[in-house]
């Protein structure tokens, strides 16, 4: 990058299944109005406005318009960027290139998804395909899901048991987070009594549809040193395309299944993972690597993640979860905010994973926060298989 | 004048959007669908470099990044058979779908094959409607046959194959 760049700001909404009290504006004028507080900063001393959504999920186009007020966006330079579910990490990297690029000196980088509002399920989980129709019931996300975790299952990286204490893990982690959406009290067996949608794949794996925005402001190195106290620095970040699977209709996501490149979203995600890890010098990951906070729409997720992610050898994701390595106190922590199947308000999701990070990194978490000093997290979000947006951050440059 | 300030009563103001749209085929797919139509024939096309056998047809291998020229040589038949690599299976749902008020729960849907038909290779895989809906007489690598709609009913749409049935293998 031409010039260092660091987070000086983070702002997060509680997710909610609904928000009934706000407007669109109103719900990311609090995520903006938190950063701005966390940065001690004013909406004047804002150079920069990014904001991100899963357009259309509110039925609304043009949502940079509608929200300018909310965002503080009247007047100043800015972009609107829709990457599916790779929207927060897609804003955060063109955040940090705005202030890499050293025409700008604060960048305020904007997410948000109020899915209490409307015909999201039809739009984007259970739309029939206007191609080739056959969606036979599944639904994009929910299909793909499944290709995931039957990966996981036939790779033998682990069982239904192993799944269900993950997904424990993960409520817990949830339960700690002040932001979290579900703050759910489970038990393994709970896990292994829901109700299967698409065989492995349980109701409890997948994630909740939630109302959050998220902001987080970002700097080049001279203003961030002048501005902040506690600036946590972006090491590298590496967004990457994949979309090769064939174009046949709504179940393409699925094939990945039956696919050469492997399950949906796992491509990106481990080819975003090894082009970080080369030019950042890690070679042990497990070992050099902090934390994690992931896009991990589901449990099978987050276990195929372990793999593509090289925290433990092909096949072996089982012995992470045996060892409980990725559990807060574990080696490697991987998604101590609850993760995505905690909260998925999908155009924020990509940015609470930073912010959550940041948040670890400055030793702020409270009641989540990691027993030990974080100094490199990794985080990423990924979106229908197309995009992967991966970053470092750290606490020194 | 006061403004109501009664913060319990929330109001939320209703819209709803109605759309249809209509994609071109393309040059590549407006050829494959054709041959579905009007001789319940599936066509695809291989990439002169690195040989993959893409269904439906694509111009350009997103691998190589190749031009893949509307030549005979680069059309490959598919045959009317293929095997079913995995299949999956819709059988619970717990939301409600929002903008139709549709339950997936109590439906019985047939359960979805993902297929490499005959003369495709590992790059060759669609998804499709089984026939069979008891998936305790599915397997990993069972083979199946396209039926395809009379032509009469054939529109050049994936749905002009109307399912997929188990080929019955003798023993």
């Amino acid at each position: 990058m031409a010039e260092k760049v660091a987070v000086i700001g983070v702002g997060q909404t509680p997710g909610k299944r609904s928000r009934k009290d706000v407007s669109e504006v109103e719900l990311v004028n609090e995520a903006v109005r938190a950063a701005l507080e966390d940065a001690e900063l004013t909406i004047n001393d804002i150079d920069v406005v990014i904001q991100g959504n899963m357009e259309f999920f509110e039925g609304t186009f043009y949502t940079d318009q509608w929200l300018v007020e909310g965002l503080g966006a009247y007047g100043k330079s800015g972009l609107k960027v829709n990457a599916a579910g790779d929207t927060g990490g897609t804003i955060f990297a063109s955040g940090v290139s705005h202030a890499a690029s050293g025409l700008f000196k604060t960048v305020l980088v904007v997410g948000f998804e109020k899915q209490d509002e409307g015909a999201y399920g039809g739009i984007g989980m259970r739309s029939e395909d206007s191609f080739f129709d056959i969606a036979g019931g599944s639904g994009r996300a929910i299909g793909a899901m499944w290709g995931t975790a039957v990966s996981v299952i036939d790779r033998k990286s682990a069982t239904e048991e192993l799944a269900a204490k993950v997904r424990v893990k993960e409520a817990k982690c949830g339960s700690r987070n002040p932001y979290s959406h579900l703050k759910l009290q489970l038990t393994e067996q709970d896990v292994l009594n829901s109700d299967i949608v698409i065989w492995p794949l349980r109701f409890l794996h997948i994630c909740p549809t939630s109302v959050s925005s998220c902001a987080v402001i970002v700097a080049p190195e001279k203003e961030a040193k002048r501005l902040c106290r506690k600036p946590v620095w972006v090491k590298d970040y590496y967004c990457i395309h994949s979309g090769l699977q064939p174009r046949v209709g709504e179940p393409w996501l699925n094939l990945g299944a039956a696919y050469p490149t492997g399950p949906q979203f796992r491509w990106g995600v481990e080819q975003a993972a090894i082009a970080l890890y080369k030019r950042n010098g890690i070679v042990n990951p497990r070992k050099q690597l902090d934390l994690i906070e992931s896009y991990s729409p589901s449990t099978w997720h987050e276990i195929d993640y372990y793999e593509a992610l090289k925290l433990c050898e092909p096949g072996e994701a089982w012995k992470l979860i045996e060892e409980e390595a990725t559990w807060p106190d574990g080696d490697i922590p991987y998604d101590v905010s609850g993760g995505v199947v905690s909260t998925n308000a999908i155009g924020a999701t990509g940015l609470h994973r930073v912010a959550e990070t940041v948040i670890q990194i400055r030793g702020e978490g409270g009641e989540r926060q990691v027993p030990k000093d974080v100094n490199l997290g990794l985080t990423f979000a990924q979106g229908a298989d197309q995009f992967c947006t991966a970053a470092i951050l750290c606490k020194t440059l | 004048m006061n403004v109501n300030s009664n913060q319990e009563d929330l109001l939320t103001v209703p819209h709803r959007l109605t759309a249809s749209w209509r994609e071109p085929a393309g040059v590549f797919v407006n050829r494959m669908l054709l041959a579905m139509r009007d001789k319940a024939e599936l066509w695809a096309v291989k990439c002169p470099i690195c040989e993959r056998i893409l269904f439906p047809p694509e111009i350009v291998c997103a691998m190589c990044k190749v031009r893949i020229e509307d030549k005979d040589e680069n059309w490959v038949r598919l045959g009317n058979e293929g095997t079913v690599l995995k299949f999956y299976h819709v059988t619970g749902s717990r939301e409600v779908d929002p903008s139709t008020g549709w339950h997936p729960k109590g439906q019985t849907f047939n359960p979805i094959g993902l297929i490499m038909p005959d003369g495709g290779n590992k790059w060759t895989v669609m998804a499709h409607v089984l026939e069979e809906t008891d998936t305790s007489k599915l397997y990993d690598g069972i083979r199946v046959k396209a039926v395809w709609k009379k032509r009469e009913e054939r529109q050049g749409l994936m749905s002009d194959i109307k399912f997929w049935s188990i080929v019955e293998v003798e023993k």
